[in-house]
């Protein structure tokens, strides 16, 4: 009895009821008995020492609990280098810093006592862009940069504000410049950006008085939470339960750990009390991690033909005062710097420089985005430069079967198509039907454009997904994993995923909602677009345990060997006689002989996935093998310039990914245009403006521009997915998440650039910068 | 301050204390313990608090809750009846317009008020009512897909 | 979170200036999509808040003889609603689509909008450009002067301790006027203007007799009109040449300040005369 596949159908989303509903559940929505609130007072300096906090006024509040600041707090935080207090100790480091914190019977109470604390500062010279931080007289931000814990594959630099250098040499960088007929040298930048989640960070921490300590929160990743906080306090990790619930958004923003060593440590003050903070929309840009921050430079060497043989790469990220995911952003962005091409002789250096400015952390596309806009920007001035077209340029260096990569991969066939993808945006921007206005205007130009690109998982070598499969008495599957859902569609894929091993109705399948590190089983972190393809296979393997496990069971009832037993739609059966079968209702709970004797039990299976073969990074040349798995793709754009008044309306966004088996169209899809109206914001209207001193000037949604239904709606998406399996997914569904937002922005740079010969070198492209390059084209020409 | 309003929030009867500068938002939330409704700027830019006032969808956040002394107050929990969901609801899930769910109650009810002013209404409409609304996840194609969807299959 | 205040919903004027006049320090609330932003942010913690909501001299939108007369508490839906509005200043209407979202324009009221004195508001350039009148009631009595002179700086206005703002008065175009009111914003969405212009043309279609208003938004502390460009255009037949001319003179005098979070001095220097040329292509077609 051949059964529908659940791959590649648009099943609704499991969470679908609760979220149209309002019943879902996010951390400012759970409520517990004494709940404590806590607001946070935050520096207002970029770098200074702390002389005083003073908190007797506020500690006088009726209702004040407790007064909290982080003099003497030992305890350092951090994702690779641990270099992060709580809340400041005896310096701050950025505005926004955490200096004390405020916890109250009420919300009222908290803001009350807040307003009344007051800290005194001795400012120091302050540092904002890396090029001055990395210069050998800049103000040091970390002078203990020695002392700090650190995970062996990073390089800090004691006594400067460097705290992550990623080295890559291929080849004979200086060689290839010589032989080289034409080189062609540009900078770019991408500023700091903020991901701008709808949902506010939450944290509720409580520390019992049996000495457990647990933690509500709205977190990616819940058992780094559970180890950060384990490691930094001292506990054992039994003794730390974390809880995360649905999530309103985190784009890597609410990866790692963020506000819960803050929530945690103040939450000593108050034993016996769970504390709640949540952030302010203020809070969110500056109260928690940015991203990007990334200034650059390229200088390629190629042949007439367009071969490029050399390119030697600079990278500076602006990191922030704490090297959070920065450094690790550092390495992902160095080894991606190059672009999806072969290039044979490579000099990258990749730098995490501390700035006094809120630290950079894990943001959508990780480094890939920032690598992509200067990669296929100095593509497009290649092209310019040697009057190629652009596409035959890419098409004549990209990574094909056969290529070696940056670090030293040999690419093959499974590695996805990345010629077939370009063809299929050039195919559709060739079609080119115009929507909207199609009466030409003298003032409006028309340009095409597009960007290649390519992402790998930048993660731990040893990142590792796990699942449990258990049965109820009536064959219905509970399915345990440690990933979360942030709107990204885990639990609905993977349910999909494990209807499919099992062979059942998917309405049989049960994906626990809340993720609880005291039950689930552990889950790296979700991030990385990876949780299709590792949740799946781990998924898949605990459902193989499971089934094997049934099986056995049969063969006992049976009196026959397992090996003689087949898995069949929702049962298993005898292969030499498929008539004879038992659902697996009757046998995933045990059996019981016709005596009454037992057979077996409850069956659980249990899967888990670690890539395999992933290495360190060689510290000298930064080969290694690094990326688990890649996805290639390119996007394409079709842009209106308004030469008078500067608006680019983007009119038309394609993107041809790479990804292997879709398992829910419309949720793949969903996730790719999604992604391309984020790049959007970055493209276009996003940027975190500071004060000379240091304070984030745009810290709402009033003046921090993202993305509007008015922006995206004059936008056509097409999406094509291609479909090589990725070999080591169980179903070959391939990462696809954030490659979305990798190509945005330079595509559609470079339809800008065809359509008004203006070229962008910085983000975000605004109609007044569009004017202001106007301008000083004309003023040249006088 | 204190004051005593009366108000009737999701069809039922409520007359309860708030203080002066509780905001409707907060009063929705902390008092009645509708969640649903959620705070995403307190600043009216992001639309997740939208609820309707007299059948006017506003931001909630922005509002005190003694403003509504006397009003009707709809919020996303007053919409579906028992297992039966509203058309809007079908039609987010149905069109794959719900990613993180964070904007969706208060899209939601931005949409409803449309769909009450106008039963039939235009792609002009149908963006104005929704422009001030943000979403991070989808991009908004599938959104404006749920409403549209709505529309077409209204007699 | 805001920070504990004592609030009065008064029923009538005289409670109302009452009110106004004794408390030190109160805010007024009419939409309160302005005010609980800035009380939200602690940028202002007055210790009393006067719902004005229930004023019925504040409200409606009535002709007066030849002047439209708009309450202060009319929101910006209401105007968007309002006939006499689409007929008569159809500026004010390509004003009110733009500003906030339908949300905010249910409870934000043209009062507000006036007294915030935002340089770039949208009813700024608009109400500056038809010359209105604002209508001010404090226990000493009423008085009523010109826009113009009302607002005297960013977020500054003549509005006196205890005084309110009851209405807005417009003087009726003469017939066959056209309006249009333009604007550049960051996205295409919800959004704040970077720069707008208010145009007027009277008599648009004897070029003898026609008269150009021009109010340029968001270039100056307060929303100010282009007296040397209406002058430059006056009664003159509009050449390429002559709008050429325009976009350098609108731009004379001009001092954006350099620390807009929404545009540089130079770009809103350059769209105040784009935007006006733009406006004028569409309103002195056919």
């Amino acid at each position: 009895m051949a059964e529908k596949s659940w791959l590649g159908r648009s099943i609704a989303r499991v969470d679908a009821v609760d979220k149209v509903t309002g019943a879902a559940e996010y951390v400012a929505d759970i409520r517990l008995p004494n709940t404590l609130h806590m607001k946070v007072v935050r520096s207002t300096q970029a770098h200074a020492h702390i002389v005083k906090v003073d908190t007797h006024r506020a500690e006088q509040v009726h209702g004040v609990v407790a007064v909290v600041t982080g003099q003497n707090c030992p305890y350092l935080f951090g994702s690779c280098i641990f270099d992060q207090p709580p809340m400041a100790t005896h310096k701050v480091r950025f505005v926004g810093e955490p200096v004390a914190a405020v916890i109250g019977r009420s919300r009222d109470v908290a803001l009350e006592a807040m307003d009344l604390i007051r800290v005194k500062y001795e400012p120091l010279p302050a540092v904002f862009d890396p090029q001055q931080a990395i210069a050998p007289k800049a103000p040091l931000l970390h002078e203990g940069l020695g002392q700090y814990r650190y995970v062996p594959s990073f390089h800090p630099q004691p006594g400067t504000n460097i705290f992550h250098h990623y080295k890559l040499r291929k080849g004979d960088v200086n060689k290839g410049l010589q032989q080289a007929d034409v080189v062609v040298e540009n900078r770019y930048q991408f500023p700091h950006i903020s991901h701008a989640q709808l949902e506010p960070h939450g944290t509720i921490a409580l520390w019992e008085r049996n000495g457990q300590l647990k933690i509500w929160s709205s977190a990616q990743s819940p058992f780094f939470v559970r180890h950060s906080l384990a490691g930094a306090f001292g506990l054992p990790h039994a003794q730390v339960k974390v809880v995360v619930p649905y999530i309103g958004g985190g784009f890597g923003g609410k990866s790692d750990v963020t506000i819960e060593p803050l929530v945690a440590y103040a939450a000593r003050a108050a034993v016996g009390y769970p504390v709640r903070l949540i952030l302010t929309r203020e809070e969110m840009f500056s109260g928690t991690v940015l991203g990007r921050g990334c200034w650059a430079r390229i200088k390629t060497g190629v042949q007439k033909d367009g071969t490029i043989l050399s390119e030697e790469i600079e990278l500076l990220f602006g990191g922030g005062a704490y090297g959070d995911c920065c450094i690790n952003i550092v390495a992902g962005a160095g080894h991606n710097a190059p672009g999806p091409y072969e290039i044979p002789n490579l000099k990258v250096d990749s730098y995490g420089v501390y700035t006094n400015t809120p630290p950079v952390g894990a943001y959508r596309g990780y480094g890939h985005p920032e690598a992509h806009w200067m990669a296929e920007r100095q593509m497009e001035m290649i092209a310019q430069k040697l009057k190629i077209n652009p596409v035959t340029l890419r098409r004549r260096n990209i990574l094909r079967p056969g290529s070696v990569n940056a670090f030293g991969q040999k690419m093959d066939a499974s590695h996805g198509d990345l010629d077939k993808c370009i063809q299929q945006v050039v195919h559709e921007l060739q079609k080119g039907t115009v929507r909207g206005s199609s009466k030409k205007a003298a003032h409006k130009v028309r340009g095409t454009g597009i960007a290649a690109f390519m992402k790998s998982p930048v993660m731990a070598t040893n990142a590792a997904s796990c699942a449990t499969v258990n049965f109820g008495e009536d064959g219905t599957v509970n399915v345990l994993v440690g990933c979360t859902e942030m709107g990204q569609g885990s639990f609905t894929v993977l349910s999909q995923i494990a209807a499919e091993a099992l062979k059942v109705p998917v309405e049989k399948v049960k994906i626990n909602r809340i993720i609880d590190t005291d039950v689930n089983p552990y889950e790296w972190q979700t991030v990385a677009s990876s949780t299709t393809w590792k949740v799946g296979n781990a998924i898949a393997r605990a459902v193989g345990q499971a089934i094997q496990q049934i099986k056995e069971i049969a063969a006992e009832a049976w009196g026959v060997s397992s090996e003689e037993i087949e898995h069949g739609p929702d049962r298993v059966f005898l292969r030499k006689n498929p008539k004879k079968f038992l659902p697996l209702s009757s046998v995933a709970m045990g059996r019981v002989k016709p005596d009454g004797q037992a057979i077996g039990g409850p069956v659980v299976g249990y899967g888990r996935f670690v890539p395999q073969g992933l290495t360190y990074p060689d510290p000298e040349t930064g080969q290694g093998n690094l990326a688990a798995e890649w996805t290639f793709g390119c996007q394409g754009a079709d842009v209106e310039v308004d030469l008078r008044t500067g608006h680019i309306q983007v009119i038309r966004l394609i993107t041809a990914i790479d990804a292997g088996q879709i398992v829910n169209p419309i949720l793949a899809r969903g996730q790719v245009v999604g992604a391309m109206v984020y790049g959007l914001g970055a493209a276009l209207s996003e940027k975190v403006i500071y004060s000379p001193e240091g304070w984030i000037r745009n810290d709402s949604l009033t003046d921090y521009k993202v993305p509007t239904p008015g922006d995206a709606s004059s936008i056509e998406f097409k999406v094509v997915f291609l479909d090589t399996p990725l070999p080591d997914s169980v179903y070959g569904a391939r990462p696809l998440a954030e490659h979305g937002t990798v190509s945005v922005a330079p595509a559609i740079a470079n339809a800008i650039g065809h359509a008004t010969e203006i070229q962008f070198f910085a983000l975000p492209m605004t109609a007044e910068r569009v004017v202001e390059k106007l301008k000083m084209k004309e003023d040249r020409r006088c | 301050m204190k004051h005593t309003i009366n108000l009737r929030v999701n069809g039922e009867e409520v007359t309860t204390d708030v203080k002066s500068h509780r905001t409707l938002l907060e009063f929705l939330r902390d008092q009645l313990h509708l969640m649903g409704v959620k705070e995403g700027c307190g600043d009216g830019e992001c639309g997740a608090c939208t609820v309707l006032l007299n059948g006017e969808p506003v931001r909630s956040c922005l509002i005190l809750a003694v403003e509504a002394q006397n009003s009707e107050i709809l919020t996303i929990e007053g919409l579906a009846e028992g297992e039966k969901l509203h058309p809007l609801q079908r039609a987010f899930i149905d069109q794959g317009a719900v990613q993180c769910g964070f904007c969706t109650p208060g899209l939601i009810m931005g949409a409803k008020a449309l769909l009450d002013r106008h039963s039939h209404p235009t792609e002009e409409q149908i963006r104005e009512a929704i422009g001030g609304h943000l979403c991070r996840c989808t991009g908004y194609e599938t959104i404006l897909q749920a409403i549209r969807s709505v529309a077409k299959m209204r007699p | 979170m805001l920070r504990p205040f004592d609030y009065f919903h008064p029923n009538d004027m005289a409670e109302t200036l009452t009110l106004l006049d004794q408390e030190d320090e109160t805010s007024v609330l009419a939409g309160g999509t302005d005010l609980l932003v800035k009380m939200r942010r602690g940028s202002i913690r007055p210790p009393v808040v006067v719902d004005i909501k229930g004023l019925e001299e504040c409200q409606g939108i009535r002709w007066e003889g030849d002047r439209l007369s708009l309450g202060s508490l009319t929101t910006f839906n209401d105007l968007l609603r309002s006939q006499e509005a689409h007929k008569h200043f159809p500026l004010l209407i390509d004003a009110a689509r733009v500003m906030g979202c339908y949300e905010v324009r249910e409870r934000a009221t043209l009062g507000g909008n006036v007294v915030n004195a935002s340089p770039g508001a949208e009813s700024g350039s608009p109400l500056a450009v038809l010359e209105a009148q604002v209508v001010l009631k404090g226990r000493r009595g009423e008085r009523q002067m010109s826009i113009g002179h009302f607002w005297q700086g960013v977020g500054k206005t003549d509005l006196a301790p205890g005084e309110l703002l009851v209405r807005i008065v417009i003087p009726r175009l003469p017939e066959g006027s056209r309006s249009t009111y333009l604007r550049r914003s960051r996205v295409q969405g919800m959004d704040l203007a970077s720069v707008n212009v208010a145009v007027v043309v009277i008599n648009p279609r004897l070029p003898e007799s026609r008269e150009i208003r021009v109010a340029l938004g968001a270039v100056a502390p307060t929303p100010i009109r282009a007296r040397e460009v209406e002058t430059l255009l006056r009664g003159q037949e509009i050449t390429s040449s002559l709008l050429s001319q325009m976009r350098d003179k609108i731009q004379e005098g001009l001092a954006p300040r350099t620390t807009s979070l929404r545009a540089t001095p130079g770009y809103k220097k350059e769209m105040v005369g784009v935007l006006t040329e733009m406006a004028l292509e569409v309103l002195l077609k056919g």
